[in-house]
């Protein structure tokens, strides 16, 4: 899974909860990481928001990951501390507006937010501000389905409390407290995600044909898609291996695998 | 549970809208200009959205009574549909709604006044004939209807207006909304059905096949005509003791009298829409059946098709009359 804070000082509840570790990597970004989890500091704005998400997708190329957005934000009448889920992000200046779609339940309201420019000093009700919100959305859903790119925001500044008297060091104050339900949000993204991978054996079974013989572009595809319903028509990956090497051309091999699929279609 | 619910700007102030919010007082509400920000957006996972679908209410435009495909009538000869909703409370593999729609979000137009200002416009059309209207080609009629109070809405124009016919196309056993009404002439529920084998495996969420025939057993002591739909015919193992299992099951529950028309449809999906399925559930079995495309629509294989077909008509006329069954075709090529 993938995170990404605007500031080292919004990510150090997370790395300190998740364990991760700072890489050496000759970067524009700072990434921390452990097995399952990566996280990037992408700076202030819009422009390093996007980069960095580009960046954190070029290292870990996989199209159903999980991302996770968590940062400050202003707000018109919410309490400071308060965490939000950002349920809608608009663009005030460009019209842009993303609708993150809603599948994991939190306790945390759901909230509206305007990414804007600058830190702003007049807040509208029912309204969350920040400066990266739109960016992350839409470089982000360019990478994974939409469902399972979210952002949740803690209120560090509001009417009461202006952004010019907020200060950073109190940044893990206000987020340390909701670390144990963005755990949950976190487990119930990866689980979700899991629904999306591929059978475990189907590349490896490919691999190993790819190996053995060559395949012109339609038969790669050919192969791809008679190895995934022979999996799932109850060819064990060892049947179908001895397929793959039992044959000395790729001709031969999709003819095969296409026969032995022919008797086992009939619905159950 | 529904925790999020998307309104268009436009109905915001709808009486129904207003009353949808009321009996969701823990859901968020969230504006939009047009539902269309939130339902179209590419690049959206229906199979996950299908965890958790948001509402989204709004008003629904433009033509809102069109025309059903040549070959998919049950006797009438003026035939239309409307979608006052999209997307199902159910989950069934085949369905091509999964294949047609970015999002499995429900779309609920509360506009119902424009809905009946054109079923009855398109009624006037053809003062002779009668006219037929069916609900549930986008949506299921009745899943849905203690949210959307579609049927309480709609009934009181074909009370008025016999000439109108209203065909309810369900999986749902939510039938009291009907109860609580006289039966109309002009008004029949159709119920979806495939064995209850293969109901189990692939329609997800759906009541089992005795309690939709215990709910059709429920309308026709009520008075209420029902209709059956053997649509998608899905070929599988058993096929003729399955589907011969459940013909006589329902048979021997409803009488013949009240049954006011069967119709047969194979298993059939546009092209796009099959492939956007089965990108979406790799692992269906369904999907790695005897299928084949032609002329950009997915289906068994002609034998198959016709077999399996000729099957169920051949057991149906056990039960019914011809004159009370249907064949929905889709390409010129298939025979009936």
């Amino acid at each position: 899974m993938n995170f990404i804070t605007a500031f080292i000082q919004e990510a150090i509840p997370l790395i300190e909860e998740l364990e991760l570790i700072k890489e050496e990597i000759s970067s524009p970004f700072i990434l921390f990481q452990n097995k399952k989890h990566r996280l990037v500091i992408s700076g202030m704005g819009a422009q390093n928001m996007s980069l960095a998400v580009s960046f954190l997708h070029g290292i870990y190329p996989c199209t159903q990951t999980p991302w996770l957005n968590l940062g400050l934000c202003g707000h018109g009448n919410a309490e400071l501390g308060d965490a939000l889920h950002i349920a809608k992000c608009q663009d005030p200046q460009s019209g842009k507006t993303i609708y993150p779609p809603q599948l994991f339940s939190t306790s945390f309201p759901k909230a509206i937010l305007h990414t804007v420019d600058q830190p702003t000093t007049e807040y509208k009700t029912d309204l969350a501000y920040d400066m990266e919100g739109m960016a992350y959305f839409e470089t982000a859903i360019r990478f994974t389905p939409p469902e399972l790119v979210q952002s949740v925001k803690i209120v560090s500044d509001n009417p009461q409390n202006p952004f010019s008297q907020f200060k950073k060091k109190q940044t893990s104050t206000l987020i340390s407290p909701h670390i144990p339900e963005i755990l949950s949000l976190i487990s119930s993204m990866e689980d979700l995600a899991l629904e999306l991978e591929p059978h475990p054996q189907l590349s490896l079974i490919i691999d190993q044909a790819l190996a053995l013989h060559s395949f012109t572009e339609t038969q790669f595809h050919q192969l791809k898609k008679l190895t995934r319903q022979a999996l799932i028509l109850g060819l064990t990956p060892d049947e179908i291996s001895q397929i793959t090497q039992s044959r000395n051309s790729a001709k031969s091999i999709i003819t095969l695998l296409h026969n032995q699929l022919e008797q086992k279609r009939i619905f159950p | 549970m529904i925790e999020v619910i998307y309104i268009e700007d436009s109905i915001a102030q709808h009486p129904r809208t207003l009353a949808i919010l009321e009996r969701f007082p823990n859901a968020t509400p969230i504006p939009c200009q047009n539902y269309k920000e939130v339902f179209n957006p590419a690049g959206q996972n229906f199979r996950l959205q299908k965890k958790k679908p948001a509402l989204i209410l709004a008003e629904k435009k433009g033509n809102r009574a069109l025309p059903i495909p040549e070959t998919y009538g049950i006797g009438g000869k003026h035939n239309f549909y409307f979608s006052h909703m999209l997307n199902c409370l159910y989950d069934c593999r085949y369905c091509f709604l999964q294949g047609m729609y970015p999002s499995a979000h429900y779309v609920l137009f509360v506009n119902y006044e424009d809905f009946i200002s054109d079923i009855k416009s398109k009624t006037a059309q053809h003062p002779e004939q009668p006219v037929w209207f069916f609900s549930g080609y986008d949506c299921d009629s009745l899943a849905l209807d203690h949210l959307s109070h579609f049927t309480s809405s709609f009934l009181p124009h074909f009370k008025a207006n016999p000439a109108a016919h209203l065909e309810l196309r369900t999986k749902s056993v939510n039938i009291k909304p009907l109860l609580n009404n006289a039966p109309l002439k002009n008004v029949i529920t159709a119920f979806s059905f495939t064995p209850q084998e293969i109901s189990t495996q692939l329609e997800h969420g759906v009541p089992s096949v005795s309690s939709r025939i215990n709910a059709m057993k429920k309308l026709t002591q009520s008075g209420w005509q029902v209709g059956l739909r053997i649509d998608p015919i899905i070929d599988c193992t058993d096929f003729t003791q399955r589907y011969e299992t459940l013909f006589s099951d329902i048979f021997s529950i409803l009488p013949q009298k009240m049954i006011h028309s069967v119709s047969l449809g194979a298993f059939r999906m546009p092209g796009p829409f099959f492939k956007k399925m089965e990108k979406l559930y790799p692992n269906e079995k369904l999907f790695a059946g005897s299928l084949e495309k032609k002329q950009g629509v997915v289906s068994y294989k002609n034998e198959i098709e016709i077999k399996r077909k000729e099957t169920c008509k051949q057991l149906l006329l056990r039960h019914i009359p011809i004159e009370k069954l249907f064949s929905c075709e889709t390409t010129s090529d298939k025979t009936k």
